[in-house]
């Protein structure tokens, strides 16, 4: 399994985003904390097995993965709430696993806030501050400040428990973004919220880690989430990294059948790579633009939006639709073709039990290795989230 | 829900016949005595008596007299209600230095997931004893530190004592302690497990170290269960008759003593009532005092 998130296919790198060439640019410069090959296990349960990656400075980094994957587990282990079995942690070089929690330059916001309940907003809030014995009339400036920034002025004097979600949500942020830690950490913190809240947030948060120059490495298992905010995501699955990359680079470029599937909606094809740009799946031949593979047995992903659906004839796969679900933005169908049934999301519709031809770009077709994640070959389902909440397969990308 | 309430009845009426009334006859006998032709009158002799200068002593406690040579001359009652007072508080301060810790060990084991069995047993055993009668409990300390008991038996064997144990400060102290111990552990312990795990890492996070995370953190929540503790233990402690009569040897006498002697021995129903009256005043008013506290303490918070 590859860990480090520099190993990028050549090609892939010739089309990435300006984001992405900015980031293998900057390799090396300044990551403000690198976690080299730790493991962690529970009992019998191995959650965490040979993770290793950095975190740059100033960077939205996100651990992505379902849950189970170990991503909280790693976000503890930076904490200092977890000590690793093996591997090591540095801070700005310096190795963190002898420093207690306490005397970290991080702070948490944790998944259910966690707020002292015995405090009103504003000594919740001061608590850090109180610890390291901080003038009062800087303690009041800086809360004011911390307030401003979370949007909760005059709400000082409130009690915890007189607070709404989204509001014990954002004094959590403040009483941790107080102490200007120079990483903070954040464990699902929206998970609690209602959707409309969350997206708010999630902006919110996004301009707040811009605004206030903070590393975030943020915890979620939410890939819309993820690909909203995040600089870097790292995939998890199983105590493993799956993939690191930017969010452009995940979606376009996953680097196996677990991460297409769970990154947004996926069409995920066996296919065959003899030679270089051609790949042959669904008994023809296809252009792409990737390389031969070391196996020539590979997974070929087609995103749903990249299909493009015409009236059958010999240059198109061929098949018939057999659902249709409208989406709003878009409709989502069905089309069986031969052994497989297609994903296709189309503002063009076609009634079930038409004749429909499918069509995609050379730059659509994404090749993969084969992984244990691969799946059969004999049915190549149109994946559905493993989260079967409200997202649509992040067709905005 | 009405006709749930009727359910409540019967307890009631209980409280009515076996609290109430009783009081009522206390108060009734407090202010009033038989002259010599068996007529009641009203009187505060009982209040007299328990104030009278006729019969004091050196106030006894805290050593006042042995270590600062203060000898303030009381009357022989108020002498006694504070020897009650003093082994109670100093019961009280005991049961809480043991029992938080102990609430806390009890606490973090029926927390821990995978040793919950462990967690569950240590409480079996916690609990145990005070299933057995106190009576007997109490007679089982009189067999281990009697002169000639168990404990004075092994301190035999390296050549130490015997020592005195009993029908002291510190027997009846211990005897309180061992009595008492559960009812300070048991609602501080319940408070510590509602504690979530999560906030005391959000201290650890901000910065507080282990010391700094208990005071500012741990003890304000679990003042609730640490008040109710000692009301608990104080509240009994100050009236006990039993541990006294059995590890003072009968010759000791705190303030329960003195009303059962009053009621018993002395037959005069007038003291006795009194006493009981003062005491029960007493012990509203240190209840009174705690909760106080409690509530100074919720709106300290609220300031700044």
């Amino acid at each position: 399994m590859l860990n480090w998130r520099h190993i990028r296919k050549p090609q892939a790198a010739e089309q990435v985003s300006p984001a992405v060439q900015h980031l293998s640019d900057s390799t090396g410069s300044s990551h403000i904390i690198e976690v080299v090959g730790v493991n962690k296990s529970f009992g019998d349960v191995h959650v965490l097995k040979d993770i290793t990656f950095y975190i740059r400075n100033n960077e939205f980094i996100t651990l992505l993965g379902p849950s189970g994957c170990g991503k909280s587990t790693t976000l503890r282990i930076l904490a200092g709430f977890e000590r690793p079995d093996s591997g090591d942690v540095f801070f700005e070089g310096r190795s963190l696993l002898d420093i207690p929690p306490y005397q970290r330059q991080l702070n948490t916001v944790f998944q259910r806030y966690a707020l002292f309940p015995h405090l009103n907003v504003y000594d919740n809030i001061a608590f850090g501050l109180n610890i390291k014995k901080m003038a009062k009339e800087e303690i009041r400036t800086r809360i004011g400040q911390a307030l401003k920034t979370v949007d909760l002025e005059g709400y000082a004097d409130r009690w915890v428990e007189q607070l709404s979600g989204g509001q014990m949500q954002r004094v959590a942020i403040a009483r941790a973004i107080v102490n200007k830690p120079q990483v903070l950490l954040l464990d699902e913190p929206l998970g609690a919220l209602d959707l409309k809240m969350r997206k708010e947030m999630q902006i919110e948060l996004k301009e707040m880690q811009r605004s206030l120059g903070i590393t975030f490495v943020y915890v979620t298992h939410d890939q819309e989430e993820a690909l909203t905010m995040s600089d870097t995501i790292i995939v998890m699955k199983e105590g493993l990294i799956q993939q690191i990359g930017t969010p452009t680079d995940i979606y376009n470029e996953p680097r196996n059948a677990f991460v297409a599937d769970f990154i947004g909606e996926s069409n995920i094809i066996p296919g065959q790579m003899t030679e270089d740009f051609v790949v042959s799946f669904a008994q023809r031949s296809f252009d792409c633009i990737d390389r031969r593979m070391p196996e020539d047995e590979v997974d070929v992903v087609i995103r749903p939006e990249d299909i493009v659906l015409t009236g059958p004839n010999d240059r198109t796969i061929n098949g018939r639709v057999v659902s249709v679900v409208f989406k709003g933005v878009h409709y989502e169908m069905l089309v069986e073709a031969g052994p497989f049934t297609w994903m296709i999301q189309s503002t063009d519709f076609f009634p079930t039990d038409a004749s429909v031809g499918l069509t995609f770009d050379p730059e659509d077709i994404h090749i993969m290795a084969k992984s244990t994640y691969s799946p059969d070959r004999q049915s190549a389902q149109p994946e559905t989230e493993s989260e079967p909440d409200d997202r649509n397969g992040g067709d905005s990308w | 829900m009405k006709s749930l309430r009727r359910l409540t009845y019967p307890y009631l009426v209980w409280i009515a016949i076996f609290t109430l009334a009783p009081l009522l006859l206390v108060a009734f006998y407090a202010f009033t005595a038989y002259d010599a032709s068996g007529k009641l009158f009203f009187t505060l002799q009982g209040f007299n008596k328990v104030f009278s200068t006729a019969d004091t002593v050196a106030l006894n406690i805290f050593a006042l007299k042995s270590l600062f040579g203060i000898d303030w001359q009381v009357p022989i009652y108020v002498n006694v209600f504070a020897k009650s007072l003093e082994i109670a508080l100093f019961s009280t301060i005991i049961c809480l230095l043991v029992g938080y810790p102990a609430a806390w060990l009890l606490a973090r084991s029926s927390q821990d997931v995978k040793h919950r069995g462990n967690g569950n047993l240590l409480l079996f055993l916690f609990v145990m004893p005070m299933w057995m009668n106190a009576l007997l409990r109490t007679y089982a300390w009189l067999a281990l530190l009697e002169p000639r008991g168990i404990i004075n038996s092994l301190l035999g064997l390296i050549n130490i004592g015997p020592v005195q144990f009993l029908y002291n400060d510190f027997g009846i102290g211990l005897g309180m302690v061992y009595n008492y111990l559960p009812f300070m552990v048991l609602p501080i312990q319940s408070v510590l497990v509602k504690i979530s795990p999560s906030v005391i890492e959000a201290a650890e996070d901000l910065g507080a170290n282990r010391r700094q995370t208990f005071l500012r953190v741990i003890l304000p929540l679990s003042m609730p269960g640490v008040l109710s503790g000692i009301n608990m233990v104080f509240m009994p402690a100050m009236t006990t008759f039993l541990i006294p009569d059995l590890l003072g040897g009968g010759r000791y006498l705190l303030i329960g003593n003195a009303i059962e002697r009053q009621f018993m021995i002395s037959r005069d129903m007038t003291t006795g009532s009194a006493l009981s009256i003062l005491l029960l005043v007493f012990v509203l008013a240190s209840m009174r005092i705690l909760t106080r506290y409690e509530k100074e303490n919720d709106e300290g918070g609220l300031l700044t």
